[in-house]
């Protein structure tokens, strides 16, 4: 809402009317900036943990699936005696995915809450400015749902840890799957923050660099939360692609799904093909109105992965919150685990010695053997892919048929390229 | 651009006029009676677009979704009576920082009462199937739903016109605009009008808020965004004006889907340049009157 203040400059002598307008204008904005707060110390036999994370807007489905799993996940660690014989006290607020308010939110958890371990959220610009604060009060960090490639390599501190894909994963994987299908005409559209520049870009080098014949007819950023995508459909559809490559995601590719078939660019025998990021979140709001036979990407569906882990988390979470869990809280539970992890192997909660602990090592997740590296912290996941349809056995549209598994591995930057990249600047 | 193109983009635009026009008509529609400037006049419209998603989910077959948006706008009519028989009422002789405290105070509870009513989650609903896809329109294809949208707002500038200008509300109304101190003293109740006047400017955001509920993702913020639109859309058609309204609607959605095509980095600006170029031409607006 940067722009309600240009209503000043608009008028070039505002009646009584129009400047109060303005100052309306102006306290809309101020809105914008609210949150909740909730008080809890740690003291006697509790630390405390916090999570800043988006419970409201675009984001908010996200947000609300990795709170149920980090309390799932600290109500295990609790029951089960707690971490070196203490509670673990956990702290959960809406950053609304704004840097300044999760900026703010942190700086009073570590100094007036001492927190422990900070779980990150859902916007990656949030988490950037999150990870300046932790950096300076020296907190362990963890990253599952956010996940510029910025947070482990360029802006990379040793208190950061990631558990999901970042950007350049995620981009590069399905370039890798894109390159090899028949369409070489792509069409990029992606929300204009850090996160759909940052994975656009990725998806973009590697395709070009695997299959150097693709044009890209055309690229567009939406603003983040857009109710409106018409012109961009139109865009699109005079650009005529033979595929649309979208990093929108949650209630914004649900708004353009719906705005894209109204125009008939989605749901035609002579549509271009598609390719998303469908998280299980979308695949269940979405139901029987989802896009079947188009390409999808996740970053941790439970029908994917088959682990004896995830057998037992998926019972868990649907025992407590009675719906299957999705990206969002498989990767947020993976992260609680992991530091509580770290915290057993230091035998201590002194953050310099946790982030020892868990540099190189290999983890036990949700998602099988896996390991943090220490040259930027994040862990070799896989990406998920395959292709959209109706699936009885879940209850809503998947790609459980057709998933393969693109090893974490194969998808990170080397150590060389992490180097070069940091000293680039 | 190909003419195809050009006249897809008519229609986008003017289907973001009609959303515009809804909620800018009760905007100014209520300023220009009632001379309150009501900031949580967006938050009316999120209201109708979370009780049309909430209704909808409770209703089954084809009318479901004409209940649902019918329902739905209705309802918060009911909620803008109540609110202006227990707060509104209260601050006609205020000035009007007052009035922009109390009805941006609105903003905040009634946002509060969705997100503990309906949860902060988005929420989506279906259109009807003859709604949810495209119409072949010589080579252009276009979207059944803005053909929709903009018949929905034609219906609505249609009936108040006639409730304005054909009706003895209608002339009320006018009246109250006019000089409501000798309304008053001409044996009309006007506190009962203006409960009336608001009830229908709630309705229309209601509406307007029901029909875009199966168009793009219900959630909270979705208030903030519009009434920046829509006041724009008053500033620049001249508050109080129905008729400026109207044309500043149709400005407006023009400009937003042309300027996206065109340049999407700025699809943020286009709006605040057109309020820019009127008001140095028209300080009150297309249609404006100075302010009394």
């Amino acid at each position: 809402m940067q722009h309600a203040t240009r209503t000043d400059h608009g008028s070039a002598r505002p009646s009584k009317v129009v400047g109060l307008s303005a100052m309306a204008l102006a306290l809309l904005a101020a809105a914008c900036g609210s949150s909740s707060s909730s008080g809890g110390a740690g003291s006697g036999g509790s630390v405390t943990v916090a999570m800043n994370t988006t419970l409201s807007g675009s984001f908010a489905s996200f947000g609300l699936a990795n709170q149920n799993a980090v309390r799932l996940a600290v109500d295990q660690i609790n029951g089960s005696g707690g971490l070196l014989g203490k509670q673990v006290k956990l702290e959960i607020k809406d950053d609304s995915a704004k840097p300044d308010v999760a900026t703010e939110l942190t700086r009073t958890e570590i100094l007036d809450d001492h927190i422990v371990a900070l779980f990150g959220g859902v916007s990656s610009s949030a988490a950037l400015a999150e990870q300046t604060v932790i950096a300076k009060y020296k907190v362990p960090f963890f990253l599952h749902t956010s996940n510029t490639d910025q947070l482990t390599v360029k802006k990379f501190n040793k208190y950061t840890f990631s558990v999901v894909p970042n950007t350049g994963m995620e981009g590069r994987a399905n370039a890798i799957t894109a390159a090899k299908l028949p369409y070489s005409r792509y069409y990029l559209i992606g929300p204009d923050y850090e996160f759909g520049h940052s994975q656009l870009t990725a998806f973009k080098t590697k395709l070009q660099e695997l299959k150097p014949d693709v044009t890209i007819v055309g690229e567009d950023y939406p603003k983040l939360g857009a109710t409106d995508f018409s012109s961009f459909i139109t865009k699109i559809q005079a650009a005529n692609p033979e595929i649309v490559y979208s990093a929108e995601f949650a209630g914004d590719l649900i708004t353009f799904l719906t705005q894209a078939k109204s125009a008939g660019l989605v749901g035609k025998d002579t549509s271009p093909k598609l390719i998303g990021l469908f998280d299980v979140d979308t695949l269940r709001n979405l139901g029987s109105g989802a896009p079947n036979g188009a390409f999808a990407y996740g970053r941790a569906p439970f029908f994917a992965i088959k682990t004896a882990k995830m057998d037992t988390f998926v019972s868990a979470f649907k025992a407590q919150y009675n719906v299957a869990p999705s990206d969002w809280a498989v990767m947020a539970y993976d992260a609680v685990n992991l530091w509580a992890e770290g915290v057993k192997k230091a035998g201590t909660f002194d953050a310099e010695k946790v982030a020892d602990a868990l540099s190189g090592t290999t983890f036990d997740s949700v998602r099988g053997q896996l390991t943090i590296r220490a040259i930027d912290h994040q862990l070799n996941c896989s990406e998920y892919e395959g292709v959209l349809a109706a699936d009885t056995k879940v209850g809503f549209s998947t790609f459980s048929a057709t998933a393969v598994s693109l090893n974490g591995n194969d998808l990170l930057l080397t150590p060389d390229q992490v180097t070069a990249a940091r000293s680039s600047g | 651009m190909s003419l195809s193109t050009f006249f897809v983009l008519v229609v986008s635009g003017l289907s973001g006029a009609a959303i515009l026009f809804l909620i800018g008509a009760g905007l100014t529609l209520v300023f220009g009676a009632l001379r309150v400037i009501n900031l949580a006049h967006g938050t009316l419209y999120m209201l109708g677009a979370f009780f049309a998603v909430s209704i909808a989910a409770r209703l089954t077959g084809p009318a479901g979704f004409w209940i649902a948006m019918l329902a739905a706008a209705a309802a918060v009519g009911g909620a803008g009576g109540l609110i202006e028989v227990a707060i509104l009422r209260r601050l006609y002789r205020r000035d009007h920082l007052m009035q922009l405290l109390a009805t941006f105070s609105l903003i905040l509870v009634i946002g509060g009462i969705v997100r503990v009513a309906f949860g902060a989650d988005y929420h989506r609903a279906d259109a009807p199937d003859y709604l949810s896809g495209s119409l072949s329109i010589g080579s252009s294809t276009v979207s059944a739903y803005q053909l929709f949208l903009i018949g929905v707002a034609i219906a609505v500038a249609i009936t108040l016109w006639l409730t304005i200008y054909r009706t003895d509300l209608g002339r009320l109304i006018r009246a109250a605009v006019a000089d409501p101190e000798l309304l008053a003293l001409s044996g009309v109740n006007v506190p009962v009008l203006f409960t009336g006047v608001f009830v229908i400017g709630a309705t229309l955001a209601g509406l307007g808020g029901a029909s875009i509920a199966a168009y793009q993702t219900v959630k909270l913020g979705i208030d903030a965004d519009i009434v920046v639109q829509a006041f724009a859309v008053t500033i620049i058609g001249g508050l109080g004006s129905l008729g400026g309204a109207l044309i500043g609607a149709v400005i407006v959605g023009l400009v937003q889907s042309f300027g996206t095509y065109w340049e999407p980095k700025w699809q943020l600006a286009f709006i605040f340049l057109v309020m820019a170029v009127v008001l140095a031409v028209r300080p009150s607006g297309l249609f404006g009157e100075p302010e009394r």
